[in-house]
């Protein structure tokens, strides 16, 4: 079975109700969602606090969600909401910091070594916002331009030149010798 | 594992983030989230519960109005359906917005059902074949008969059981109304549903190879049945069959008997106008109930129709009842007795039910079933009279020669 039908199944599941179906669903998003979360707002306060509300929003609604096919854009778009919503009022909450878990990379596994992720990381950084985002998706999250445009609320074209864009900065940022 | 992936996870990783799952606090807070919403789900709106306790409070006052609670009402429960069946039409046409809700709910789990098990559940009246709808007439037919047997069954049972009497007997057009209307209507509205259903969504029709043989004639059957029109019509046709022959057959079954003794016999099973008595000895003690004796006035003259057990006619008695005087003249029916002698039935004049019943009962009221002293006694009591007098006027050996006004014997 394709991992598509999978997680139609596993949102009609929770439809349905199923507890078991909506562990899997937080199991199986919540480490991408953080990701996605953490290149969204770059000061990183409050990411606990905005995927809590970000799940609760989609415990409450995913009944409502008509096409199960488009769960991911549906749960990056309330996700996005959220940070958006809280950069907004971002005063209004106080920095609490946050407990940095180092996890060990393994050295055998062939590609990319912490070094090559830390510089990636740092060129996103540096890169627009709007860029930052389109590539997270694009990239890290293989999703269809249409779902990427859904997503941040633009037009397809807009996400393309955007995509295109956004990889010629990266290029330069990670070719810069300082970055 | 593709680069995409591996670079993804990669940067999971330095970024501090375990991308193979997440942790067990993480899953904790989560699941105790999931059970408050569970929980908060399962409260209904205040609308809902409002309105639920209006209706409740509501039915109360009229079940203290009407008594129900002294005496089931026939009326007053037809009337309490009504009203139910009237909310929910108003709550389906009035409420968009809930009816739609209700209607992808069921299609998302007919979905997901589906997608598990590879089959559709149910039985699916619309399908595809070759890309185009295709609707499943013999089970739209057999679900229509199935539907109206299982309502009409259970219908009648429901009425049974609050009558004590079944419902083909008294109320046929009232069967026919509960049981055909909601059922064309359910059906119709699982065709409307399927007919709207995306192509991708509806089964594929499995193409049952039917090779015809060159040279064969054409199935009369397949062309007629090809057109809409007339798959329309057959299964119209089914339905008001089966609509006519099950209140005929349970209610006028007894009809089908055309002599006279089996058709005396069927109306009194048909109106229940029985009273089985209880004899006592001298001493008090009770001999058992008289009940094969099923007896049914009319007028001032009284039919008493002695009938077996087994239902058998046995003998019956036409009586003229005088100030309490009951003299009677048995009547065999095998061997029918002179005409002069019960010429007199055919200038008999109707008289109240309340009177032949008071004259029928010896010291007190005779009281049919379901009849309590000082309520009203039914109308239909006068109905049997006149169908059994009917049958006695009609039987050849009680046809009345001339005028037949006198009897002889008084």
């Amino acid at each position: 079975m394709n991992s598509g039908r999978q997680l139609e199944i596993l949102v009609l599941r929770c439809q349905a109700g199923d507890t078991d179906a909506f562990e899997e669903l937080f199991k199986q998003y919540q480490p991408r969602l953080r990701y996605y979360l953490r290149r969204m707002d770059k000061t990183e306060r409050n990411i606990d606090d905005t995927l809590q509300e970000t799940w609760l929003t989609v415990l409450r609604r995913i009944s409502k969600l008509k096409d199960p096919k488009a769960f991911t854009s549906w749960l990056y778009r309330i996700a996005r909401n959220k940070v958006y919503g809280r950069l907004r009022k971002k005063q209004q909450f106080v920095q609490l910091p946050e407990k940095e878990l180092p996890l060990e990379i393994n050295g055998d596994e062939p590609g990319f070594s912490a070094d090559l992720a830390g510089q990636i990381h740092k060129a996103l950084d540096r890169i627009q916002p709007q860029h930052r985002e389109v590539l997270t998706l694009c990239f890290l999250e293989n999703m269809p331009y249409q779902a990427i445009a859904e997503i941040v609320g633009c037009s397809l074209g807009t996400v393309k030149s955007r995509i295109y864009y956004a990889k010629q900065s990266l290029r330069e940022e990670m070719e810069t010798p300082n970055g | 594992m593709d680069n995409s992936k591996k670079l993804f996870e990669g940067l999971l990783k330095a970024d501090s983030i375990d991308p193979s799952g997440v942790s067990e606090a993480e899953r904790a807070v989560f699941r105790e989230m999931l059970e408050s919403e569970k929980k908060r789900m399962k409260h209904l709106s205040w609308l809902s519960v409002g309105a639920m306790w209006i209706f409740a409070v509501a039915i109360i006052g009229l079940c203290l109005y009407e008594k129900i609670f002294e005496a089931l009402r026939i009326p007053f429960v037809v009337g309490c359906f009504v009203i139910m069946a009237a909310m929910l039409i108003v709550m389906i046409r009035y409420m968009p917005g809930h009816n739609r809700r209700l209607r992808e709910s069921g299609r998302k789990i007919r979905k997901l059902y589906y997608l598990v098990h590879g089959k559709h559940r149910g039985i699916p009246l619309v399908g595809k074949k070759d890309g185009k709808r295709f609707i499943y007439w013999p089970r739209i037919i057999m679900f229509t008969a199935g539907l109206w047997l299982v309502m009409s069954l259970g219908g009648a049972g429901v009425y049974y059981l609050l009558c004590q009497h079944w419902i083909y007997s008294s109320l046929p057009w009232l069967h026919i109304i509960y049981c055909t209307l909601p059922c064309l209507l359910l059906v119709i509205f699982v065709l409307r549903d399927g007919l709207k259903t995306p192509l991708e969504e509806l089964v594929e029709v499995k193409a049952k190879s039917k090779q015809s043989k060159p040279g064969s004639r054409p199935d009369i059957w397949r062309i007629t049945m090809k057109s809409r029109i007339t798959k329309l019509a057959a299964a119209a046709a089914v339905i008001v069959a089966a609509v006519l022959f099950v209140p005929y057959y349970f209610a006028g079954r007894g009809k089908i008997a055309t002599d006279p003794k089996s058709q005396i016999a069927a109306v009194l099973r048909q109106h229940g106008v029985t009273s089985p008595k209880e004899l006592l000895n001298s001493a008090g003690s009770s001999l058992g109930l008289w009940s094969t004796a099923h007896w049914v006035a009319y007028s001032d003259v009284i039919v008493r129709a002695r009938l077996l057990e087994i239902g058998e006619f046995s003998k019956w008695e036409v009586t003229k009842v005088l100030y309490g005087n009951v003299p009677s003249k048995v009547i065999n029916v095998v061997n029918p007795a002179p005409e002069e002698e019960t010429g007199w039935i055919a200038g008999i004049k109707p008289v109240g039910a309340e009177r032949i019943l008071f004259l029928l009962g010896d010291s007190e009221p005779y009281l049919p079933r379901g009849i309590e002293h000082g309520s009203r006694y039914p109308r239909e009591l006068d109905d049997v009279g006149n169908e059994i007098l009917e049958v006695i006027k009609s039987g050849k050996y009680l046809e009345v020669p001339g005028d037949g006004n006198s009897d002889p014997r008084l």
